[in-house]
């Protein structure tokens, strides 16, 4: 049996039964990085010492009881793994060494995964696309000219093209969704602050990010739910609370009811990722799935975008560097009050008071209630993951501030927000499943977003997907 | 037996077993408001003829199970009520009346309590007196010439003089702790986040404010805990992915707890009368078997601790400043020198923080966090003042930072007692304080007990322990 492209699942039923080691099961996955890495430069950290002797451990000691057993994986380099730097893109971290793993892969490890290795990033993970002065730049393995996404940018181009067996990334504004969708792979950002991010910070930080999250990137909707239940537990350094997140609302087509929002009006969206999703939709409804085109939540859609935004430089304003900061406040000043665009709203909220962030928190909290209201009604939104498929390399000047092209139209690049952000900022679990291809032969994927702790329906839902309409395809040429 | 002064659990077991009526034992209590309150005025709002009727339904049901069955009780004014007004003494509040219940209420209530009035609170809550344009000024029932603190004050002070058999207040900056001290009851500051503050809020604010808890004050510690259960677990959209699992006590009596005791800081002068007596509660401990320490700190700068903790309170509460008001505390901030750290620069500051600065404060505090949990690996509670001093008189003069109080025969400002209010909210951690004795003036003093995070049934644990063989709570003289 070919092991190289299936789901971590299969993986660890074939060490489990022992019709493969973990240790060679380790070195296929290693041979394959030494052979096809070159090509697409997304594992950048190597551990392989240490991940063979953890291999060999588990041949010889492993009850074969744990879910992950022996499944070789990469994690994001922004994760702390003992003994390996942590850079997260910048030049000046080249040398630092971690001195414990995040608690993430001490838990993965925990259920059986051997981490062999960390895998690319954009600078301070703030870009859809994931090169930097350190390791370089990352192509997608669907398409060379073209990025895999970011910031889990290197995660998602190694699992697609079969490096390993998972992925562990994080996400703020897309960066576990969009990779998962450019690269044609399963992902999943949980509901926030469920999986404790102790371990992916650059200053050790104690204190949890505003809508950041860390989830799981892999080739199956069922290896979501293996990496969610290792990850998903309070860190008990800050929290005594048990997780009681339930069982998926259902796992049958015909009970499902779902709403579908495939475009909206100044928020362009690449016309075939909105016919894809509509297609989707008629085949659920097909299925039996109650489908609605025009069920929304009840807010303010451009107050509820305008909102993320702020919070989101709010929440990144902890690590801004000071002259960053300077920067901005002089283009706040330049700006003309009645422009709205996502860039100027970004330097508007340079210098934003706790006052002003209290006000913005309390509107937060009140959209908050109208998703749980809506999804009282449905069981999940299918809704793009962001405007296209995957970009092609545009590496001139700074990320905010380049254009983008959709639909034959220039947009901002920064606008590119919407997707990812009108659901993430009111800490919504959201799943990646992969649904078609572009005629340009990109991957495209759709966005199954559920209510607060409705982890488990979203993951049922992309797993539904896959069984009833399409399943993770390897990109072609990487045998 | 006369009902007046029972703890709620003793109140439901007479209730429970028939001894008397839901019906009786509420009209016993709302005699006693009629009687009493017109000079202590603390039930500020009365709620009777609704919660005859819902005593009249108790009396008929034939399931009496619950644990709070037909004890009447009262609620800080600033909980919703449907049908009464939440003003928060903000004389523009005065004609808001709730449509909903606040959450805790809808708990209460689901846990047999009798709601039948409201009780007094500062302007915003924002003082440890209890006096506002909307409902004038509550007397502490010890002397009526001091305050029963705040902002939970009314409902210290309903408690103390027999005129409720249980209270839920409220607490950023001591707010259950101090009226509890000052009135000589029981209260009990929760783990942050645990019992969920829903509807106690002005303009419908959902929002959970940091540092800000809910919690009971009552005649007894085990009611601290009924109280605690009612209230405590998550709310609807939070409890889709958590349970609330508070462990037991870390033990069940003082033979071989581990006891750090902190009598003194130089930020917060105390009053003698208050050190003397933990000192002596400590030797108490000591010979029953604790293991006391009046060294054992946690690792870090306390007074670095207290400043941030100023700065990220105001912040929490700038919400409630209007637009001409933080102009001037802007200007405030930028005027005073950096290194001025009085209660006023730092307010300043606090009331005009950039977010930025906000996280990274909130950095520095969970590393403190985490050095109390390790410190509470060495130890099981924390004993320390809750407040500088006994009971204050009134002084409604100037603002609330400019004000004095006299310790140890000489003025300080008010606002130093903050420390004490801090030590355990700024790091979210569960605080009940329990009656410790009295002043050579007659006046109740209390006793912070700090525990670890979720440590809950610890610190209400030791209270009730205090209560068995140190001291439960006394009834003030003159209220029979």
């Amino acid at each position: 049996m070919q092991p190289t492209f299936l789901p971590a699942w299969r993986l660890a039923e074939l060490t489990t039964s022992r019709e493969i080691g973990c240790a060679e099961l380790l070195d296929h996955y290693i041979a394959r990085v030494d052979r096809l890495n070159p090509r697409i430069n997304a594992v950048v950290v190597r551990d392989l010492e240490r991940a063979r002797k953890r291999a060999r451990s588990l041949d010889r000691n492993g009850t074969g009881k744990s879910p992950l057993f022996g499944v070789p994986m990469t994690v994001k380099e922004s994760y702390d793994v003992a003994g390996l730097p942590t850079t997260w893109g910048y030049a000046d971290r080249k040398t630092h060494r971690a001195e414990a793993d995040a608690l993430a892969v001490q838990r993965l490890e925990q259920a059986g995964a051997v981490v062999f290795g960390k895998t690319n990033v954009p600078v301070a993970l703030a870009d859809w696309q994931s090169y930097n002065p350190v390791y370089g730049t990352t192509n997608n393995p669907w398409h060379e000219a073209h990025t895999p996404g970011g910031s889990s940018g290197g995660g998602a181009a190694a699992c697609a093209a079969g490096f390993g067996g998972l992925e562990l990334g994080s996400d703020i504004g897309g960066s576990i969704r969009v990779p998962a969708h450019y690269c044609g792979l399963f992902g999943h950002k949980p509901t926030w602050a469920l999986c404790p991010p102790r371990g992916h910070s650059l200053t050790n930080a104690a204190a949890t990010s505003d809508i950041s999250v860390i989830g799981p990137l892999a080739r199956s909707a069922r290896d979501l739910t293996l990496a969610l239940n290792a990850i998903a537990w309070p860190d008990p350094l800050d929290s005594d609370l048990a997780i009681a997140l339930p069982a998926p609302r259902t796992t049958r087509l015909s009970e499902l009811r779902i709403a579908v929002w495939s475009h909206e009006p100044c928020h362009e969206t690449d016309t075939e990722t909105v016919a894809l999703i509509e297609e989707i939709a008629r085949h659920l409804e097909s299925e039996g799935v109650e489908i609605s085109r025009t069920a929304r939540p009840d807010f303010d859609v451009t107050e509820a975008y305008r909102l993320y935004v702020t919070l989101l430089d709010a929440a990144l304003s902890a690590r801004a560097p000071d002259d960053a900061l300077a920067r901005k406040r002089e283009a706040k000043a330049k700006l003309h009050a009645d422009d709205m665009s996502t860039g100027a709203l970004f330097k508007r909220a340079v210098d934003l008071t706790h006052r002003e962030w209290l006000r913005l928190n309390e509107r937060r909290h009140q959209i908050r209630r109208a998703w749980q209201a809506f999804f009282r009604n449905w069981d999940v939104l299918l809704c793009p993951v962001i405007a296209t498929p995957a970009l092609p390399h545009m590496q001139e000047g700074e990320p905010w501030g380049r254009t983008h092209t959709v639909n034959g139209r220039t947009i901002g690049y920064e606008d590119m927000l919407f997707w990812p952000g009108i659901t993430c900022a009111f800490h919504l679990p959201a799943s990646v499943a992969p649904i078609g291809l572009s005629q340009s032969g990109l991957p495209i994927g759709v966005q199954i977003v559920g209510p607060l702790y409705g982890d488990r329906t979203t993951i049922a839902v992309a797993e539904l997907l896959e069984k009833s309409w399409r399943a993770f395809v390897p990109p072609p040429g990487w045998d | 037996m006369d009902p007046s002064f029972l703890p709620a659990h003793r109140l439901a077991e007479l209730t429970r077993s028939g001894k008397i009526g839901c019906r009786e034992l509420l009209n016993h209590f709302i005699a006693r408001v009629e009687r009493h309150n017109p000079k202590i005025n603390a039930v500020v709002v009365r709620d009777f003829d609704r919660a005859r009727e819902r005593a009249k339904a108790l009396d008929n049901q034939p399931d009496k199970s619950a644990p709070l069955f037909g004890v009447p009780m009262t609620m800080k004014e600033s909980f919703n009520v449907a049908g009464l007004p939440t003003t928060w003494g903000v004389p523009t509040e005065r004609d808001s009346i709730a449509t909903h219940n606040a959450l805790a209420v809808d708990h209460l209530q689901a846990a047999g309590a009798v709601i039948f009035g409201k009780t007094n609170v500062p302007l915003l809550l924002a003082d440890w007196q209890s006096y506002n344009e909307i409902y004038g000024t509550t007397n502490n029932p010890w002397d009526l010439k001091l305050s029963p603190g705040g902002s939970s004050g009314g409902s210290a002070a309903a408690l103390a003089a027999g005129m409720t058999g249980l209270e839920i207040g409220s607490d950023i900056g001591s707010s259950i702790r101090n009226p509890a001290h000052y009135c000589g009851v029981f209260g009990h500051k929760p783990t942050w986040g645990i019992a969920p503050p829903l509807g106690q809020a002005l303009h419908g604010t959902v929002a959970q404010s940091d540092i800000s808890v809910i919690g009971p004050l009552a005649r007894s510690a085990d009611d601290l805990a009924l109280a605690l259960d009612a209230i405590a677990g998550p709310e609807e959209i939070e409890a889709a992915g958590w349970k609330l699992d508070l462990a037991p006590p870390r033990a069940t009596r003082f033979d071989g707890l581990r006891v750090a005791v902190m009598t003194h800081h130089e930020l917060s002068e105390v009053d003698a009368a208050i050190t003397d007596k933990i000192e002596s509660l400590a030797s108490f401990l000591s010979k029953q078997g604790a293991r006391t320490s009046t060294a054992a700190r946690p690792d870090f700068d306390l007074a670095k601790a207290h400043r941030l903790y100023i700065e990220m309170l105001r912040a929490t509460t700038s919400a409630r400043i209007d637009d001409a008001a933080m102009q001037r505390w802007r200007a405030e901030a930028a005027r005073l020198p950096a290194d001025d750290a009085s209660y006023y620069a730092l307010m300043a500051r606090g009331n005009s923080m950039p977010h930025r600065d906000f996280l990274l404060a909130n950095e520095q505090r969970q590393r403190m966090r985490r050095a109390w949990a390790a410190f509470f690996k060495e130890w099981d509670v924390f004993l320390c003042p809750a407040a500088a001093s006994a009971a204050q008189p009134h002084d409604h003069e100037g603002e609330r930072w400019e004000r004095t109080i006299e310790v140890n025969g000489h003025s300080v400002p008010t606002t130093d007692q903050m420390f004490w209010a801090g030590i355990s909210c700024f790091f979210l951690l569960p605080a009940t304080v329990a009656p410790l004795g009295f002043t050579p003036a007659g006046l109740p003093v209390g006793v912070q007990i700090v525990g670890p995070q979720f440590g809950d049934r610890t610190t209400i644990e030791f209270a009730r322990l205090m209560e068995q063989s140190w001291q439960g709570f006394v009834a003030p003289p003159g209220w029979n």
